[in-house]
């Protein structure tokens, strides 16, 4: 996918999000859907590669901005370790491998999975799972599976030497509260592991408003561990599907 | 080499053979708890054959050591993921039966990480070691593991060749049991 038009690629993706909703709108999808929709412009940033005016640093975020501001603006707030890297423009290559949710349509499509090759997963009731070898593509269904398997994976590159290549660790806000993500961002960080983890914020996990819960309501997240990056967004769509109550 | 300390009985001494068989292949990564520092009898003296550079000595987080043994295993290793006690292997329970069980599935059969685990049922004596510390789950794990091969190992001439199948027989992971009290026999 071309990511130099931001608003062509944005259009690419939310045109397919739209084709599989009136797809289970028609009951033709065989399994639960996670739709994304909202979370367009920084994911295609990311994996085009940040610039300047895409961030903030966590601690000038912390003071200068509240998270509606920083939402209002489609700011990416990264890591004081990110930005003192050479890693913020880098974004997403061929070699690199993503690590993703049940909710990975978009980095599926933007990290190159062909369109119909992902479409047919998920009309056979994968949308969940569409792990791919040849496109370096591993996700899991149960939060936050796929963070230590991540952590694994980028243990693996240091271990053998592999030069520029990156474990790219999406998750969202609940996730980054568990343990299984602290343990594993922080051995990453205190190790030098390549790996960059992604927040994504949509402040709720299912239905459960996460800062609230997690007691930080009204506050910005603090200290991205290592490599790392947050972001804001708000999903169009419910949890799962497009409204219309599915049991699964 | 470290560990040579203890004495080995025919048990531990298989055991180590069994290590030292599988830190010749390339492929193996030995992690875990007392892996490359002392502190369990089951575990840290069976790999004194095993070279340290292979041995990784990983933080208690027990779910995400598994976790991060199936990236390992992704990334073209043959983990040997070490639970010192099965009653901690319980903590790891999530990505060994959620996640490396279900791979073949999840993945629409395209990836096939293999971990190979070691885990030990603590010895009841000579000194009763407390309800957390010798619990065998064997069969729990039995009913839960679909494609994970469960193996319980008994008896010291079953031991090398369990492994060996672990390494080179099968493409599954395998879950391999210590009988904690045949290390004192």
């Amino acid at each position: 996918m071309d990511l130099s038009d931001l608003d062509q690629a944005k259009q690419k993706l939310i045109d397919f999000e739209n084709e599989v909703a009136q797809a289970c709108q028609r009951g033709e999808v065989k399994g639960p859907v996670h739709f994304a929709h909202g979370n367009e412009y920084q994911l295609i940033k990311i994996f085009r590669g940040i610039k300047p005016e895409d961030y903030v640093v966590e601690d000038y975020a912390e003071r200068t901005y509240s998270i509606d501001n920083l939402r209002k603006n489609g700011l990416i707030v990264v890591s004081d370790e990110l930005h003192r890297s050479s890693l913020t423009n880098r974004g997403v290559k061929p070699q690199d491998w993503i690590f993703a949710s049940y909710r990975s349509h978009y980095q599926a499509l933007l990290k190159g999975m062909p369109p119909e090759l992902l479409r047919k997963e998920i009309m056979t009731g994968r949308s969940m799972h569409p792990l791919s070898q040849d496109h370096h593509f591993v996700t899991s269904a149960i939060v936050p599976g796929h963070i230590p398997q991540a952590a694994g994976f980028a243990f693996g590159l240091k271990r053998k030497g592999i030069q520029d290549t990156y474990v790219w660790a999406f998750c969202g806000d609940m996730a980054a509260e568990t343990g299984a993500f602290l343990e594993s961002s922080t051995y990453a960080a205190r190790h030098k592991l390549p790996i960059i983890f992604v927040i994504e914020d949509n402040g709720v996990s299912v239905d459960t408003p996460t800062q609230k819960v997690w007691g930080l309501e009204g506050h910005v997240q603090k200290s991205l561990p290592g490599l790392s990056m947050r972001y804001w967004y708000e999903n169009k769509y419910p949890h799962q599907g497009v409204g219309r109550e599915v049991g699964f | 080499m470290a560990g040579k300390e203890v004495e080995l009985n025919e048990y531990r001494s298989e055991m180590q053979k069994a290590m030292a068989m599988l830190a010749e292949d390339s492929r193996t990564i030995f992690l875990g708890q007392t892996v490359a520092f002392p502190g369990s009898r089951f575990t840290y003296a069976t790999l004194a054959d095993v070279p340290l550079e292979k041995r990784v000595e990983l933080p208690i987080m027990e779910d995400t050591q598994m976790g991060i043994s199936i990236g390992l295993a992704l990334a073209g290793y043959i983990p040997v993921s070490i639970y010192p006690r099965m009653d901690f292997l319980l903590l790891a329970s999530n990505q060994l039966v959620n996640h490396l069980d279900k791979f073949e599935e999840l993945s629409n059969g395209r990836m096939h990480p293999k971990v190979i685990i070691r885990t030990v049922v603590g010895a009841t004596s000579p000194i009763y070691p407390g309800p957390q510390h010798c619990q065998n789950h064997t069969e729990a794990f039995r009913r839960m593991l679909q494609n994970v091969e469960v193996i319980k190992l008994e008896n010291p001439k079953d031991i090398v060749p369990a492994y060996r199948h672990a390494l080179h027989g099968t493409d599954k992971s395998s879950l391999l049991i210590d009988a904690g009290n045949a290390h004192y026999k």
